[in-house]
């Protein structure tokens, strides 16, 4: 049996050697104080005193020994002097106290790095503990959303009479010009091709033989309201037009929270729109083509009604650029006739014309971006919590919102493993990312503030606008990467501006272009040539020269080989004679501090289109 | 007479420092003299004593030394550090201090 204790005991007596010993080749075993307790010979009941004390200082094995040694000669003292072992145990006192007294005192003693050890263990498990604490305020916080923002809009969409509303016209209208199988590729290839290549001789069969068509949009472009009822069970859900789609079906519970949401509202018609926008357009062209001025000035003017319904639809997102689009489609058919024929309109129908395109004067009178900033104050209530005070904390809702909705990644994820990822994210970052964030209020606050100083700049031309000052804003918000979780829904939620101001602009400045000329044209015929001066055209058939919507200036006028030119001087500021850039006409009118292209905007005549030859 | 613990907690380091101040000691010497020097007032329960020397250690009032005596046992022996004196005088003061304003107050020698 001794065989079999040996390596065990061996193993302990090493196991109880100090370092300093066994690098001296010794195994002593001196840190072994049970078997010194043992050994001192103690009277049994002051030996289980000491042991009982020793044991339970849980101390180092080191200090245990001392302690040890000082007690057995503590005891040996007592006995020395001639007590009984029960005496001196007893007046030893309560081993439990003395051996918790002990353990903290020797503790005290140790050196300086065990404390400061000690001192970052407790910091790391408090930091542990409020990260899980914060974790769990994080994980119950839920967004709760109180303003119905899709209801509001439906409901001032309802309030209009049926008979008001453009859009069961406009319904109708597409179903007689797209009488094809397949719904969703309704429109015939026929119009997407280019008016100025070679297909025009079939656009034109097509045209003429969807008269009916055309004129029902007409119709529908006079009514005050375009009428498209948003949201599921509204316009959208309408199988006839290939609209069968659920965008909402089978997504996960992200979606779910933004369900009803304005973010989610589908608008399908604008790209049914844009296409009756170029089909009025080729239909004017025929229409200029064949001398019929009547049918030339209905489908502009269907053009502009149908510009102005998409202005005031309650939508949410791209009517304003659509509506931009389509202006400048009929402005640049006013301009394409004013170029190629331009004795087809007579002179009442050019004023009326003139007139006609003449209202607008900046980018707020050509979109109305009011439900822009309902739309993200819907996102906002959808991603934070609500304390009833106006101010909450972003949730995991608000997190996925940004990540799995719109791609936005806060952290820089490192496992490519999704399932990785997701768990890193959540577990790891998410309630970090919540303390960084801006709370609902700061949130709103700035992107408030934000949106009231870009809708202020839609009341003035662009080149009032502080446009640098946006982008510095925009860019202090993605400076580090802190600032870049920190904003993160700012930046989600900010909608610029800018890019439709642009597109606001160029539109204004081609109507610029569009009535200069038609009050040259009207010059011209009372006059048999063309001015000198601009001047001379105001006040009879100009209120005023219009200024270069780039530099405030009087917008540029020169006569070249007998035929008129109106430029801006474009981006770049510099007169170039009104040559445009090489590359883009368009290109000059961009108003992107950090992006100045070269040459000049030209206003009139319009640029005649190219077409390659593999364009269609 | 026992003292409450509470006045025992600032009385008994400094006795035990004053105990030292004589000289190195032991601690169940310790314990006797002050039953005996004392009359029981301040006795020191020996679960007490130990904590208490280890604390005054960890402080550095009071240093050890281990002496093996002939029979190979190791004894412990204490002596008063230079801060420890000064603690000690400072304390000293102090209970002057104390005892001088309780005799004012007819607390002492009533």
């Amino acid at each position: 049996m001794s065989d079999v204790l040996w390596p065990s005991r061996s193993f302990r007596r090493l196991r109880l050697t100090p370092t300093r010993d066994l690098l001296r080749g010794r195994i002593t075993g001196r840190l072994d104080w049970r078997a010194k307790i043992r050994a001192a010979g103690l009277p049994e009941a002051a030996e289980s005193v000491v042991l009982q004390v020793v044991t339970r200082t849980r101390l180092w094995r080191a200090e245990k020994v001392a302690v040890a040694d000082e007690l057995i000669a503590h005891f040996a003292d007592g006995l020395a002097s001639g007590a009984s072992a029960d005496d001196v145990a007893r007046a030893f006192g309560d081993p439990r106290r003395a051996a918790k007294l002990i353990g903290c005192a020797k503790r005290r003693g140790r050196a300086l790095p065990w404390h400061a050890l000690v001192v970052a263990v407790k910091i790391f498990l408090l930091l542990i503990g409020l990260y899980i604490a914060l974790g769990i305020y994080f994980y119950v916080g839920r967004p709760t959303p109180t303003i119905d923002y899709l209801g509001a809009i439906n409901q001032r969409i309802l309030a209009v009479p049926p008979a008001d509303r453009a859009w069961p016209l406009y319904r109708r209208a597409i179903l007689m010009l797209t009488d094809r199988p397949n719904p969703r590729e309704r429109w015939p290839k026929v119009i997407g091709y280019n008016f100025y290549g070679k297909h025009w001789p079939e656009i034109t069969v097509w045209l003429r033989a969807h008269n009916a068509g055309l004129a029902l949009a007409r119709e529908a472009s006079t009514k005050p309201s375009f009428g498209f009822v948003l949201g599921r069970g509204g316009s959208e859900d309408d199988p006839a037009l290939g609209w069968d789609f659920h965008r909402y079906d089978g997504m996960n519970w992200s979606t779910t929270a933004m369900e009803g949401s304005l973010y989610m509202t589908l608008n399908p018609y604008w790209q049914d729109a844009r296409t009756l926008s170029q089909v009025l357009a080729a239909d004017a062209k025929l229409a200029s083509e064949g001398g019929d001025a009547a049918r030339f000035e209905a489908d502009i003017e269907a053009m502009l009604g149908l510009a102005a319904q998409l202005k005031d639809q309650e939508g949410v997102g791209m009517e304003g650029t659509i509506s931009l689009s389509i202006r400048a489609e009929a402005q640049g058919q006013v301009a394409a006739t004013l170029r190629d024929h331009p004795l087809l309109l007579d002179d009442a129908r050019l004023a009326h014309l003139a007139h006609r395109l003449s209202g607008p004067n900046v980018a707020a009178d050509l979109v109305n971006i009011s439900n822009e900033r309902a739309e993200s104050l819907d996102l906002i209530q959808r991603a934070y919590t609500d304390d009833g005070h106006g101010d909450g904390r972003l949730t995991l809702a608000g997190l996925r919102m940004l990540r799995e909705e719109h791609g936005i990644r806060l952290w820089n994820e490192g496992p490519s493993d999704e399932d990785l990822m997701l768990w890193y994210y959540k577990v790891a970052a998410a309630p970090v990312t919540q303390l960084i964030a801006l709370s609902r209020r700061q949130l709103v606050d700035t992107f408030n503030a934000n949106f009231d100083r870009q809708e202020a700049d839609l009341h003035r031309p662009i080149r009032e606008m502080d446009v640098r000052r946006h982008f510095r804003e925009i860019g202090a918000w993605s400076r580090t990467p802190v600032d870049r979780v920190r904003y993160a829904m700012l930046q989600l939620t900010t909608t610029s501006l800018h890019g439709i101001a642009t597109t606001a602009e160029r539109v204004l400045g081609q109507r610029d272009g569009v009535v200069v000329g038609i009050a040259l044209e009207l010059y011209h015929r009372r006059h048999g040539r063309y001015p000198e001066l601009l001047e001379q055209l105001t006040p009879d058939l100009l209120p005023a020269v219009p200024l270069d919507r780039i530099t405030g200036d009087p917008v540029r006028y020169r006569v070249v080989d007998g035929k008129p030119l109106v430029y801006s001087v474009g981006a770049d500021r510099h007169d170039d004679g009104g040559v445009l850039n090489p590359n883009n006409p368009l290109w000059a009118a961009q108003w992107h501090p950090n992006d100045v292209r070269k040459g000049d905007w030209v206003l009139y005549p319009e640029p005649v289109p190219t077409v390659s030859d593999n364009e269609e | 007479m026992r003292i409450e613990r509470e006045l025992m907690r600032g009385a008994g380091p400094m006795a035990v420092m004053r105990l030292l101040q004589g000289g190195e000691r032991y601690g169940y010497e310790m314990i006797e003299l002050l039953e005996r020097q004392t009359a029981g007032v301040l006795a020191m329960g020996q679960s007490t004593l130990y904590p208490l020397l280890y604390n005054l250690e960890a402080k550095g009032w009071v240093a050890a030394r281990v002496e093996i005596a002939g029979n190979g046992r190791s004894r412990k022996y204490y002596r008063l550090t230079e801060k420890g004196k000064k603690r000690l005088t400072r304390e000293c003061r102090q209970w002057e201090a104390v005892t001088a304003a309780m005799g004012k107050l007819g607390v002492i020698g009533a």
